[in-house]
């Protein structure tokens, strides 16, 4: 079994999350625990697709994003700190985007593929629920918090930055396959997701010991 | 064609810079947005610690002012008519058929302390100034300028739905009953005149046609302490005072108070 070396800061942040659960819990960020849990099955799957004897991970990576969406959308749920209507709004969105994902998987692009506009969805409204996030601190949070302080601004702050590179990465990834674009010797996408996936992963464990050091206002 | 891709992968990373740069702009920005409302924050927050320690430190010297006002009117009224009293009652008692009308005067003397002491209680009592309101006070405390028997009072208001807070009522009654009192120790004036418009910004006038003084002396001496503690509070309450004197002509004062 092989690890490609990013995937050290995500087993990191598995295991940071179960040490601190009680603050995560504090802070209704509990579902972290089993997305990091697929995000590393699925990462230690994907690294070691020749070894299970299969021709490409887009498989699993498909599955990984239908899995994983709900949690996200959970998380951002509760991060958003919405009032009724807002909640009602959210969870059409969220049922929307569930739909299309399912849509996806089964019939548009399908599971034989890497589904590049699943994960460009996501990555959009990542974009878009982060921001929110980040503004709706700025406007709920007590007047004397001091923002970088808030594990919501960590996990939103970090997953805005790796959304902006997936979102161009993965979007671009049929054609990047397709045209075989490389940077030092690797795919593009292998070559600029792993620096990203470091970056999100050490902003998810930072903010998960603010977690379980701030008590939640 | 490896030209062609090489253009390809900068375009593309020369995106996502673009678009890194955009993100981190947002967050650096939110981050100084933040910092500039706690720093607003706290602005405020010394601020009120600011106001509120001045108004402790108004409270205090009007406190010890009052004290002050106690010593002297006991002694002054109080004390003066009680030694009479005493007196009359030695003398009272020295005779072998007590002198009947000598009695009522004792009486008198005593009823007359009595009054002296409810008027002090009266003007002192901070929860009466809530109570009746600033210009039913002021009343009373002309009425005790006139019950002197040198000077005639008059007061003029006019009336207005705002009215000033607690605080606002007792700094202002206080700053008024200092001013009566310069009036009565050092203006030898036989007619002083208040008028209290409560319309937005509250005014008060206080006028006398006493000896009057010269301003600017008076404000740089010792004797201007009174007068500066007056500037103090009124400020404390935002608002301004305007004090005009001319020698032998009386002295025109004017309160400024904004209510909010």
């Amino acid at each position: 079994m092989q690890l490609e070396w990013f995937q050290y800061f995500q087993i990191a942040s598995l295991l940071t999350a179960i040490i601190c659960w009680r603050g995560l819990a504090r802070f209704s960020l509990l579902a972290f625990i089993p997305i990091l849990i697929i995000t590393n099955i699925t990462e230690t799957l994907g690294a070691n697709i020749r070894s299970l004897g299969l021709a490409n991970s887009y498989n699993i990576y498909n599955i990984y994003i239908l899995l994983v969406t709900p949690f996200y959308l959970y998380v951002y749920r509760k991060m958003l700190l919405m009032g009724k209507n807002e909640k009602k709004v959210f969870i059409i969105i969220a049922g929307l985007c569930m739909c299309f994902l399912l849509l996806n998987f089964l019939f548009m692009q399908g599971p034989q593929q890497f589904d590049s506009y699943s994960a460009m969805l996501i990555e959009l409204l990542n974009i878009v629920f982060c921001s929110l996030i980040l503004l709706r601190l700025l406007m709920v949070e007590n007047e004397e918090t001091i923002l970088y302080g808030t594990p919501y601004y960590w996990i939103s702050a970090s997953t805005l930055l790796f959304s902006i590179v997936a979102l161009v990465a993965l979007g671009l990834q049929p054609y990047i396959i397709r045209e075989g674009i490389t940077l030092w010797q690797r795919s593009l996408y292998r070559a600029l997701l792993p620096v990203a996936n470091a970056f999100l992963y050490s902003g998810y464990i930072y903010s998960f010991i603010l977690c379980s050091k701030a008590k939640k206002k | 064609m490896q030209q062609s891709k090489e253009e390809v992968i900068v375009t593309i990373i020369a995106i996502i810079g673009v678009l890194l740069f955009l993100g981190i702009l947002f967050l650096v920005m939110l981050l100084y947005y933040n910092n500039k409302k706690m720093q607003m924050t706290q602005a405020t927050l010394q601020m009120k610690n600011d106001f509120d320690q001045q108004l402790l430190r108004s409270r205090l010297e009007i406190q010890d002012e009052i004290f002050n006002t106690i010593s002297q009117e006991i002694h002054d009224n109080v004390g003066q008519t009680l030694s009479l009293a005493k007196i009359q009652v030695s003398i009272i008692d020295q005779q072998k058929i007590p002198d009947k009308k000598m009695l009522q005067e004792v009486k008198d003397s005593i009823g007359r302390a009595m009054t002296d002491l409810r008027d002090i209680a009266k003007s002192l009592s901070g929860e009466r100034i809530q109570l009746l309101g600033l210009s039913d006070c002021v009343a009373e405390e002309l009425e005790r300028l006139k019950k002197t028997g040198t000077i005639n009072t008059s007061l003029t208001i006019i009336d207005s739905d705002q009215k000033p807070g607690y605080q606002q009522k007792l700094i202002l009654f206080r700053v008024l009953q200092e001013l009566i009192q310069n009036i009565l120790k050092h203006a030898n004036a036989s007619e002083v005149t208040v008028q209290i418009d409560y319309n937005d910004p509250l005014k008060i006038v206080i006028q006398d046609n006493g000896i009057g003084f010269d301003v600017p002396t008076i404000q740089e001496g010792k004797q201007g302490l009174g007068l500066q503690h007056i500037k103090k509070r009124v400020a404390l309450l935002n608002g301004s005072i305007q004090i005009n004197s001319i020698i032998n002509n009386g002295t025109h004062i004017t309160l400024i108070i904004p209510y909010a």
